[in-house]
């Protein structure tokens, strides 16, 4: 019957309890729209970096990942036993070696710094979705004696164009400076303008053909899902040894993993103040119900309903309030969730600022179920906490004086 | 000799303030089992206070009150609501019956908080309802009854618990003199069928005129006792 009364004490005052109600709904409708974007925007923005640039996980020698130098290369025999390693893992989809090397650019235009990467077209493009970004031109697809392939950015900036000549100059292994001259074979464009902007791909056999060595400075690691990145990396790493030494992605691009761990957080954060506000909105509400059924709280604790029960009654009103408008909130909020799956959030006005991100201007959201548990946790809790002080209220209420209504 | 309900000795109550008011002061009364007692006399003369005390609503400043041989001046705050739960039924003034329920409900309602099996509520409550005339209005909500019917499901309320005896303060106040008649004869019919003890206040007439006891009460005193 306690449950009975407290349903029916919702309806009491119907305008009051609808507005509290639709509150909490909205309140959690927005938390999960908040969620779903934002486990959409960086699932992509982090999906697309390992899929285009960085993989699952690198391996380096140790001396690269102190200083980046021409010199600091994976020797031989060590690939080697890097890629009996990989062959041994069956989640490791497949491997790309790399030629790591800083160096200038030079156009008819201008010159500017800029990462050099020697790929083998084949591997690069079995084990990235560089391929896919291509604006002109192609990947390595087309046989082209040094070729390079460049940003749109890139070649804006130099006032490039496909089969323009641009100029590499770049040191080898022991220090020799290389100069030579390269076609702008592809243009390509990722999500990420910061990257676009600093690295361009040559063949590494036209590097091997300049220095007259293969250097292989990093090798790219795909694996079959992303989940579980950090313990598929530990596997491999416990069967290399040193100097080679794997490292995940978040290791290697710190700013994304950031962004992975920050969102977590934020998350709790936004969720915590959406929760704050509607606290302060239910304690208004259940104080005001409180303070206007005093003569029949009075009565109650007159003809002896003890502490505990007008607690429990006052605290299971509270949660009602939640139990209502928490399954209003969530079918909102996941079938909103749902249908901007498919329309996507267009923030094409916003399109440069996202690109920086390594975000498209198109936002897709994501269903992320453990947080409907979360939200779920959140709205009883905050429930729970806003029924304290309204209960706190009618147990200090004098029986006498209640219930005289003053 | 009929048993003791009631027993109350040099009672006071002292309300504190710059000008300290004695609302009772000193008042010996001894109320027996199946007494239908009024305690009469002028607004402010203490006889609410005297009802407040003697519910175990309120503290007296001093004396003692047993009830049933329990000093509930003796009892913590926890024991005062237990004891009121299942030995003193209240009629109110302003009925203070719970809006959302039916009056079946209202009359259950305090029987759940004795923990009594649903059954024996409904069943108690349907038969207290009988009594007091409401047949047939079991579902209605106080909101759907008029003041004469919302006072009789206050009365069969406090009956529900079976308590020693009921309070009743000013419990025609608000009522017409059909409802006040009505009101009175069923608990006559009560006090004379079940042997409840009945102890209103009131400055009512029609009240005074059938209670079998009138204690009048002036200043804090007992000025006048008068039985049948």
């Amino acid at each position: 019957m306690i449950l009975k009364v407290a349903w029916r004490n919702i309806w009491r005052s119907r305008i009051r309890s609808i507005i509290v109600l639709s509150s909490i709904a909205i309140g959690i409708w927005a938390g999960l729209l908040i969620i779903g974007f934002s486990f959409g925007m960086n699932n992509e923005r982090t999906s697309a970096a390992i899929g285009a640039t960085l993989g699952h996980s690198q391996a380096h020698s140790s001396d690269f990942l102190e200083d980046p130098s021409p010199s600091a290369i994976i020797a031989p025999e060590a690939y080697e036993n890097l890629v009996a390693a990989l062959k041994e893992q069956p989640f490791v989809t497949g491997y790309a070696p790399r030629t790591m090397l800083q160096g200038m650019v030079a156009s008819a235009k201008q010159t500017r710094a800029s990462r050099i990467i020697g790929v083998n077209a084949e591997s690069e493009r079995a084990n990235t979705t560089i391929a896919t970004y291509m604006q002109e031109g192609d990947f390595f697809e087309t046989r082209v004696r040094k070729g390079v392939v460049i940003s749109e950015k890139l070649a804006e900036k130099m006032g490039l164009g496909m089969k323009k000549k641009m100029v590499l100059t770049f040191q080898d292994h022991n220090g020799v400076i290389h100069k030579a001259s390269f076609r702008v074979s592809g243009i390509y464009r990722t999500l990420n303008a910061a990257w676009d902007e600093l690295n361009i791909y040559v063949q590494q056999k036209d590097i091997e053909r300049i220095i007259g060595t293969l250097l292989i400075h990093e090798v790219l690691i795909s694996y079959d899902k992303s989940e579980g990145t950090e313990e598929k990396t530990a596997a491999i790493s416990a069967n290399v040894s040193l100097p080679t030494v794997i490292t995940s992605w978040k290791q290697n691009s710190p700013e994304l993993g950031f962004a992975d761990d920050m969102m977590g957080i934020m998350l709790v954060l936004v969720l915590g103040i959406i929760m704050l506000a509607l606290l302060f909105g239910i304690i208004n509400n259940m104080l005001m119900a409180v303070l206007e059924r005093r003569r029949e709280l009075g009565m109650l604790m007159a003809v002896g309903m003890n502490k505990r029960k007008l607690f429990q009654m006052i605290l299971i009103e509270t949660l009602m309030l939640g139990v209502v408008a928490g399954p209003i909130g969530m079918l909102l909020g996941d079938l909103s969730i749902r249908v901007m799956m498919n329309v996507g959030l267009d923030l094409s006005t916003k399109k440069d600022g996202l690109a920086e991100l390594g975000v498209q201007s198109t936002i897709y959201p994501e269903v992320v179920p453990e947080y409907y548990l979360v939200m779920a946790g959140m709205v009883i809790l905050t429930a729970l906490v806003a029924a304290l002080f309204p209960a706190y209220k009618a147990l200090k209420l004098n029986p006498v004086r209640a219930i005289r209504g003053n | 000799m009929s048993k003791a309900v009631i027993e109350v000795s040099g009672l006071h109550k002292v309300y504190e303030g710059a000008v300290p008011v004695k609302a009772v002061n000193g008042i010996d009364l001894t109320i027996t089992e199946g007494e239908f007692t009024a305690l009469k006399g002028p607004s402010g003369c203490g006889k609410t206070t005297l009802l407040n005390l003697l519910g175990g609503l309120d503290q007296p400043s001093s004396g003692s009150i047993l009830i049933d041989g329990t000093d509930i001046t003796a009892l913590s705050d926890n024991e005062l609501i237990d004891f009121r739960l299942h030995n003193i039924g209240f009629v109110f003034q302003a009925y203070n019956l719970i809006p959302v329920l039916s009056a079946t409900e209202n009359v259950s309602f305090i029987m759940l908080l004795q923990d009594r099996p649903k059954e024996e509520r409904l069943a108690r409550a349907e038969q207290l309802l009988k009594a007091v005339g409401l047949e047939g209005k079991e579902d209605k909500r106080p909101g759907q009854l008029s003041g004469g019917q919302q006072q009789r499901v206050a009365v069969a309320r406090a009956l529900a618990s079976k308590p020693k005896f009921v309070l009743a303060d000013e419990p025609t106040a608000n009522l017409d003199s059909e409802s006040t008649a009505k009101l009175l004869d069923i608990m006559e019919q009560l006090n004379a069928q079940e042997n409840m003890t009945f102890v209103f206040a009131t400055h009512d007439d029609r009240v005074i005129a059938k209670a079998k006891r009138v204690v009048s009460i002036s200043d804090g005193k007992v000025i006048d006792d008068t039985a049948e």
